[in-house]
């Protein structure tokens, strides 16, 4: 005999068609003719959808998708020390020796390339272009870890591949300027190209830590600022809020990275100038 | 073995990934990005609502992601993919702090689930809507007191919308299960659910 119990038991949860054995078809037949049943069924979908239309649904914070993505990033380059599965809070302290390590590799950078000519100079010019020629036409490669692996191979310092979230990297290369190697990592973003540029600073040219400055010339935006001995420039067409936004974002990844408190530049207003 | 799952677990040859199969590789962030939000606000709820927990299972469970990108073959199933993969990260996690007789002891058997199905006393509102003024708070409150088994399920089914197929396929446990533990975390929520109807027409009557 088909009882309540083995009937909701057959029928539930209705999620669609199933075999129609005789067992089932008793069921659906008892269903058809037990009020309480018929009751059960209904308060199931009710429950089903009170719950779905009240469940909380929080937005992922900005800064745990900072911190997500950092965390892929530093996957993909083979910086972890602590394998996959590590909390990023446990990465604080390997963050204040990666910022000591930076720091160092700067401060040797900077004693062992001081210029000994001048920038204007036609000659140096030429072998500039010479030696930019001779690098190649850089790597194409939408893998993070290997445009990581192609620069730290030919740069004298570090440089992060930030991952922006809308962008999808397309490669980097190779930039000579002013006797200084830099580098020039190139994205797609909603059908601009945006391009991100790394060099090491002069003394005459950095100001404040990771002010941002967004300018504009010859159509073309801007997002300059300096941290660690480094100048950082993002340049497209996208609009200056864009850029801004993108700028803070790549920030924002670095200082993950390096294990800094972000909450200090999270409360910096961006200094943004108009040249 | 369902298509997801052979998506998933690349044993359908049909669905590996190249040229003219229809899954056009894209970077792993760029999925995740389409996925985060849902992600996250289930390791929130897995993790009874403690957000420093839920960023570390999730990513946890996004570095596993990650690492194991190369065996999702199509684009489709791979809202599906992340969830298995935070989900039974949320199991292993839990094993590893639990033994497993307690999982065991908490399951019903099949002649207690039927008696359970049975025993339903049916809403206090048949002929009414539940009111619709039920604050979230309170249903929160609920899910983080129901037991990580039945949270889990009563969350990716009802909340996220996965099927029973899908749910016992993340649970690695068998349909029959999920469905008991779905009908047990809906039988404990509906308290919370029929409460505020109750308090509303008390405060209508006043």
């Amino acid at each position: 005999m088909m009882t309540c119990g083995r009937a909701r038991r057959l029928l539930w949860p209705d999620t669609g068609p199933r075999e129609a054995t005789t067992e089932v078809i008793e069921a659906r037949a008892h269903v058809a003719g037990c009020e309480l049943c018929r009751r059960f069924f209904e308060d199931m979908r009710r429950v089903s959808e009170r719950i779905r239309a009240t469940a909380p649904r929080p937005h992922a914070p900005v800064e745990v998708r900072d911190r997500l993505f950092k965390a892929l990033a530093r996957a993909r380059t083979g910086t972890s020390r602590f394998g996959g599965a590590a909390p990023w809070r446990r990465r604080v302290g390997l963050g204040l020796v990666a910022t000591a390590l930076l720091a160092g590799t700067w401060l040797g950078y900077v004693a062992s390339h001081r210029r000994v000519t001048p920038a204007s100079d036609v000659l140096s010019w030429m072998i500039e272009d010479h030696v930019r020629a001779r690098s190649g036409s850089g790597l194409a490669s939408s893998d993070s870890q290997e445009v990581a692996r192609w620069l730290a191979d030919r740069l004298p310092f570090a440089v992060q591949v930030p991952i922006f979230p809308e962008a999808r990297l397309t490669g980097a290369r190779l930039l000579l300027l002013h006797h200084q190697s830099g580098a020039v990592i190139e994205y797609a973003i909603g059908g601009e190209s945006l391009s991100y540029y790394v060099l090491a600073t002069s003394s005459a040219e950095a100001g404040a830590p990771r002010q941002i400055r967004v300018t504009s010339r010859l159509g073309y935006h801007l997002a300059t600022w300096e941290d660690a001995g480094l100048t950082h420039v993002l340049i497209a067409l996208l609009p200056e809020p864009k850029l801004l936004a993108l700028a803070r974002y790549c920030i924002h990844q670095m200082m993950a990275e390096l294990g800094q408190d972000r909450r200090a530049l999270l409360d910096e207003a961006p200094h943004i100038e108009a040249l | 073995m369902s298509q997801w799952e052979r998506a998933t677990l690349g044993t359908n040859e049909a669905h590996l990934r190249g040229p003219g199969t229809g899954f056009a590789p894209r970077a792993f962030e760029e999925v995740l990005s389409e996925h985060l939000e849902a992600l996250f606000r289930t390791a929130l709820r897995l993790c009874r609502g403690q957000e420093a927990d839920a960023e570390d299972l999730l990513q946890d469970a996004v570095l596993r992601a990650l690492a194991k990108y190369d065996q999702l073959r199509e684009a489709s199933a791979a809202r599906a993919w992340l969830f298995t993969i935070l989900t039974r990260t949320h199991l292993n996690r839990l094993r590893a702090t639990r033994r497993r007789a307690e999982w065991a002891d908490a399951e019903l058997t099949e002649g207690a689930f039927e008696e359970a199905l049975a025993e339903w006393v049916p809403l206090r509102t048949p002929g009414e809507e539940l009111e619709t003024r039920l604050l979230s708070e309170q249903l929160t409150q609920a899910l983080d007191e129901l037991p990580d088994e039945l949270r889990r399920v009563v969350w990716l089914v009802d909340v996220e919308g996965f099927t029973q197929r899908e749910a016992a396929t993340m649970e690695d446990v068998p349909e029959g299960t999920i469905a008991s533990r779905l009908f047990r975390a809906r039988r404990q929520l509906r308290t919370t659910l029929e409460v505020p109807a109750r308090d509303a027409r008390l405060w209508r009557r006043q």
